[in-house]
């Protein structure tokens, strides 16, 4: 160690005053104790820091920020120089007034001899700028990553060379799937001419603005975008990509959701109110036609309910409506936060770009006063090293140190080339010692020409700046450098010190993030979302984007530090009032809708979110807004639509209800009970008598299910029936009984469009009444029955005592006939003629005795025998009766009339006629010419035969005896006969529904009549 | 009279009806052998060899039974139905003597397989005939099946 010093001493010898000069120049210094209490701080670190010297010399200020690294780094840096270690690393700090700065820190500790440190020097160099820029670059790349909107670059032949998350979501391709992937991956094939019209603009540098097409997902389906697409420029304005924004067109389609939706419910309002036609034309029917009132009224009821549930569908409609619109603010904000959080990154960018060239001017300053302070800093310098132990400091300085330092005399002899020149430019140092520093190094100078260079150093004895070096093999470094006189103790000049600092990763880095800038400033730029930054309080507008301008028809320099009420794009109540808004909600505000004007005076409506932010040492506001004043138009004019609708469906409802209003007095007042159900046998009509009918309230049916209510019905004749009616759509008409009330009603169920109307009437007293009639009737008929069997009974009693009687008297009769005719004949000869004449009386008698028995069997039989009709042609029957007769009466004249047709037992009518024309024959056969005439004639209903004689008459005082049995008029001497004849007529007639009835005179003749009822068709 | 074959058979209570009968038969040169038999009972024991007939050749059947109907313990209608469902004796002729055309007992007689009815006609001369007719037709030329 003390060799390698010793070593460095030689070397160094010349150089270390002048030296320290330039180290003061670029390199923070501080020097601790082994306890770390400061012994020396140079000017930078006292400008880094904010401290003075004397504020620092003596106390134990951190070198590095505790809270911004971790406690293990911590522990590691002491225990790595504690052990005589160097460390190098970067550090954060903060410095008096908390400002934030990163130093690139080299700590080398001295070591007593017993190998504990005594002392560390820290050499730093101020990297904030770089960190800053690095973190600020992470930071809006994690928000570019995170954005909703699919974010993407790449190059002029497609190749994707950056996928943020928003693309992934919407396309379902990772990042790792599609970097290095062609963007043509993408396009439909129908509109893979779109990429090269699009690579074509980009390369002429123009910007695709809101291109609304589709895209391919992952999964096939497509993706209505709106595409935004920007050049990607290189420093030197050299295009070599583009940046894409894709958003998702839902938004739009939202809106034309909402207009479609719009022009439904147009639709809907005309059919609405066609129906309402309809149904006026059908309750003008109804009042004219009373006979079909029933069902339209259910119709109209049903109508009614439609509309309802129209209106109540079109409320869902709107509530929808709202939904999609709030869940679009909801997205809108989301993802104007994210733009608002973008916009705040870049622009606290920009801001950090001003810093930055404030910094560097601050330096150039700082170098100006330096060279001012030249002499000042020779006597500092001889301080220094009289109170350091110089050489051996300065030489681990120079050894230590992280920037190249190269020394060269004056005919540019390389002097001194320290370990990181040999590292930064690759030739060892004993290559290089001796050898022009000219001919060996090549330097570019990117920004300034050689001379220019030389003119300042000449003039200041001091150049600064950026150059590149090119190594031993070729490769270029970007280096800061430091160029400097070397003079000796007498100021004369001995040759020239350069310091060298790498600064490529800087450079790297202040490209990525420049590009970066680039890529976010079209972001910001091309965001569909218009942004605009404003101060706080004054409202200034500092930053707008091409959005912003072209919504509100603003050019950007007749904004930009303007105020926005002086613009008079807001009013100065609304402004104050939104500030207070955003103030009193932490700095945030989402979800605001604002009234802008344009230039022009138009108004334009808007949906923003704010936010506080801090920009260029100054508070400010963030604004990321879109225009919804076609929205809000859309809106107006729906809500103005619905108004109306309303009103128009409140209109023809009241003139509804007023007609049904009538409608319901006609039921109401109506004697029947009468309901309605719609098809789910919801009930919605029930009237007065109903609530009687059934003992049930109105207000505790309607709008409930029938069957709930009566549950005790479900298996009745009315639920049966009504179901039967629901589904055949036929109209019946029953009885059903009601148990629980003991009712009895008369139900008629008849189909509506929309359900059944039921009338139904109570009819238990009827019911009761016919109840009695039928238990009236059963008794009757039981009282019927046991008196025909009784009179069955009686009746075969009755027969069989005529048949024994008949039988049995016929029998002794038939003997006294018979043996007075044996009598008569065996004793011819020994009976004398008054003994023959008494034997024929006897034997007269006993056959007179006989037709008796005959006649009086049959006219009891005829009480039994059934009538058996059928059409009898009477003329012909009449006939036959008449031809009989004739035998009997040769000389009677019987003439007869073309007689009806009958409906009657022919063989009973052939008896009625041969009593009727036999009587007649008989009665006028004593007459000089005696004739009997049929006749017959049409009277009312029935058809009255007739058969006259001019024979003996009877007088008209009988005529009530005339049908009886054995009732005569005549003796048996004037006229034969039994007295049973005409009873037996009548009996006949009878039984065939018709009458007997007789007119006549003493000596003038009679005619009898029957009548028969007119025979059926 | 017992080698003489029966060919009429008279079944009749009133002494009177039937003394007429057989008068009537006779007086039209009916020469046939006539068995008159008082009652039902009688018929049935004569024609099936029972009773006060048992030991009858069964097989000498009469060709005409003129059946009375209304008689005592067994009536006309029960032995004209033992007569008809007997193989043995439902060929014989049967022929009603009824009091009255009228007597609905007739009916049932056909149904029952009667052959004839007449009405005992209270003239003797009507009678007489109708017998006489009867004894012709059904002895002389109605042939039964064999």
């Amino acid at each position: 160690m003390k060799k390698q010093i010793d070593e460095v001493i030689q070397k160094e010898q010349q150089v270390i005053p002048n030296f320290t000069d330039a180290l003061q120049e670029t390199v923070i210094l501080l020097v601790t104790d082994g306890n770390g209490i400061i012994k020396y701080a140079n000017d930078l670190f006292c400008e880094i820091s904010n401290y003075t010297r004397d504020e620092l010399i003596g106390t134990s200020y951190p070198i590095f920020d505790h809270n911004a690294h971790s406690k293990r780094f911590f522990s590691t840096v002491w225990e790595t120089i504690s052990k005589g270690k160097t460390w190098k690393g970067e550090l954060k700090n903060q410095s008096k007034n908390g400002k934030t700065y990163w130093v690139d820190t080299t700590a080398v500790p001295f070591l007593n001899d017993s190998g504990k440190p005594y002392q560390y020097i820290f050499i730093c160099t101020d990297i904030t700028d770089r960190k800053t820029l690095v973190e600020r670059y992470d930071l809006v790349a994690s928000i570019v990553n995170y954005s909703d909107d699919a974010i993407l670059s790449k190059s002029l032949d497609g190749t994707i060379t950056s996928w943020n998350h928003g693309a992934e979501k919407m396309f379902g391709y990772t990042s790792a799937e599609m970097i290095g992937e062609n963007i043509t991956k993408l396009i439909p094939r129908t509109l893979i001419q779109e990429e090269s019209n699009i690579i074509g603009k980009i390369e002429r540098g123009e910007v695709v603005d809101h291109y609304e097409t589709e895209r391919l997902r992952k999964d096939g389906k497509t993706v209505q975008v709106s595409l935004t697409i920007s050049p990607i420029k290189t420093s030197d304005g050299t295009i070599i990509g583009a940046s894409k924004i894709l958003r998702d067109f839902t938004e739009h389609r939202a809106l034309k959701d909402a207009i479609r939706v719009n022009d439904q419910l147009n639709a809907q309002r005309e059919l609405r109110e066609q129906q309402i036609e309809e149904l006026l034309i059908a309750n003008d029917q109804l009042i004219s036609q009373n006979k079909e009132k029933e069902d339209q009224l259910a119709g109209l009821a049903l109508a009614n309910k439609k509309l309802v549930s129209l209106s109540s569908e079109e409320e869902d409609r709107i509530e929808a409506l709202t939904l999609s619109n709030k869940k679009l603010q909801l997205q809108n904000g989301e993802k104007e936060k994210q733009l608002g959080q973008l916009l705040i990154a870049n622009a606290e960018l920009s801001s950090q770009s001003a810093d930055q060239e404030k910094r560097v001017e601050e330096l150039l300053l700082a170098n100006k006063e330096l060279l001012f302070k030249n002499d000042e800093t020779e006597k500092h310098a001889t301080k220094l090293s009289a109170t350091l132990e110089g050489v051996t400091f300065l030489a681990t300085l120079a050894e230590n140190i992280q920037d190249a330092v190269m020394s060269s005399d004056n005919n540019s002899r390389i002097t001194h080339w320290n370990p990181t020149a040999e590292r930064m430019l690759e030739w060892k140092s004993e290559e290089v010692l001796g050898k022009n520093i000219s001919e060996l190094l090549k330097v570019v100078y990117p920004n300034i020409t050689r001379d220019e260079i030389l003119q300042a150093f000449t003039e200041k004895g001091f150049w600064q700046g950026e150059v590149i070096y090119h190594t031993k093999s070729g490769r270029p470094v970007n280096v800061l450098a430091t160029a400097s006189k070397l003079k000796d103790d007498k100021a004369a000049l001995v040759g020239n010190l350069v310091l060298a600092r790498d600064i490529t990763a800087r450079k790297k880095a202040e490209d990525d993030i420049i590009q970066a800038n680039k890529r976010f400033s079209s972001i910001f730029n091309f965001s569909p979302v218009a942004i605009a930054i404003t101060s706080l309080p004054e409202g200034k507008f500092i930053h707008v984007n091409d959005t912003f301008c072209r919504l509100t028809n603003y050019k950007r320099e007749s904004l930009i530090g303007k105020k926005s009420v002086d613009v008079n794009i807001i009013g100065q109540e609304a402004r104050d009032k939104l500030i207070n808004r955003l103030l009193n909600n932490g700095g945030y505000g989402n979800d605001i809708e604002e009234t802008l004007v344009k230039p022009n005076g138009e108004k334009i409506e808007i949906l923003c979110t704010a936010e506080k932010i801090e920009i260029d040492n100054q508070s400010g506001l963030a604004f990321a807004l879109i225009d919804i004043t076609e929205r809000k138009k859309a809106e107006a004019a729906i809500e103005r639509l619905n108004q109306e609708l309303e009103q128009r469906v409140k209109e023809q409802t009241e003139k509804v209800l007023i007609t049904l209003n009538e409608k319901n007095t006609i039921l109401e007042s109506i004697g029947e009970a009468f309901f309605a159900v719609d098809q789910n046998w919801v009930v919605t009509y029930w009237n007065r008598v109903a609530e009687q009918d059934l003992d049930l309230k109105k207000n505790d049916i309607l709008g409930k299910g029938l069957w709930q209510v009566f549950v005790d019905s479900e298996d009745s004749i009315s639920y049966r029936n009504h179901h039967v009616v629901m589904q055949t759509k036929q109209p019946m008409h029953f009885e059903d009984y009601y148990p629980k009330l003991n009712r009895w009603y008369e139900v008629s169920s008849y189909p509506t469009n929309n359900g059944l109307s039921i009338f139904f009437k109570d009819i238990s007293a009827r019911k009761k009444a016919e109840a009695a009639l039928k238990e009236l009737n059963a008794t009757l008929e039981e009282k019927i029955m046991k008196r025909t069997a009784e009179l069955q009974i009686a009746n075969q009693e009755l027969e069989s005592f005529s048949y024994s009687v008949s039988h049995d008297l016929r029998a002794p009769l038939r003997a006294i006939n018979g043996y007075s005719k044996m009598l008569l004949k065996d004793y011819d000869l020994t009976l004398d003629d008054n003994g023959k004449r008494l034997l024929n009386v006897v034997s007269s008698n006993a056959k007179r005795m006989g037709q008796l028995i005959d006649d009086l069997l049959s006219f009891s039989r005829l009480g039994q025998k059934e009538v058996q009709k059928d059409l009898v042609d009477m003329e012909q029957v009449a006939s036959d009766v008449a031809e009989e007769a004739k035998g009997a009466w040769p000389n009677t004249e019987i003439i007869i009339k073309g007689l009806h047709a009958a409906w009657g037992d022919r063989a009973l009518l052939k008896q009625v006629f041969h009593n009727y024309i036999c009587n007649g024959a008989k009665y006028s056969s004593q007459g000089v010419k005696p004739v009997v005439v049929i006749t017959s004639k049409e009277d009312q209903g029935e058809v009255v035969y007739s058969v006259a004689d001019n024979g003996t008459g009877f007088d008209m005082n009988y005529k009530n005896k005339l049908f009886q049995i054995f009732q005569r008029l005549h003796s048996q001497e004037e006229f034969e006969g039994t007295g049973v004849g005409l009873a037996i007529v009548a009996r006949i007639i009878h039984k065939h529904g018709g009458r007997v009835w007789a007119e006549g005179e003493l000596n003038k003749g009679a005619t009898f009549y029957f009548s028969l009822p007119k025979p059926k068709k | 009279m017992k080698q003489q074959e029966i060919e009429i058979l008279l079944v009749e209570d009133n002494e009177n009806d039937a003394e007429m009968t057989i008068l009537a038969l006779k007086g039209s040169k009916v020469s046939n052998q006539i068995l008159h038999l008082k009652n039902g009972v009688q018929a049935l024991d004569y024609l099936f060899s029972t009773g006060e007939h048992l030991g009858r050749v069964v097989d000498k059947k009469p060709k005409v039974i003129l059946l009375d109907l209304k008689m005592p313990k067994v009536n006309g209608i029960e032995v004209l139905t033992a007569i008809k469902s007997n193989p043995l004796t439902k060929e014989i002729s049967v022929v009603i003597l009824t009091s009255s055309k009228e007597d609905p007992d007739i009916k049932t007689c056909y149904a029952l397989g009667a052959n004839s009815y007449i009405v005992k006609p209270v003239d003797f001369e009507e009678f007489h005939k109708a017998v006489a007719d009867l004894g012709v037709y059904w002895l002389l030329l109605n042939q039964p099946p064999v």
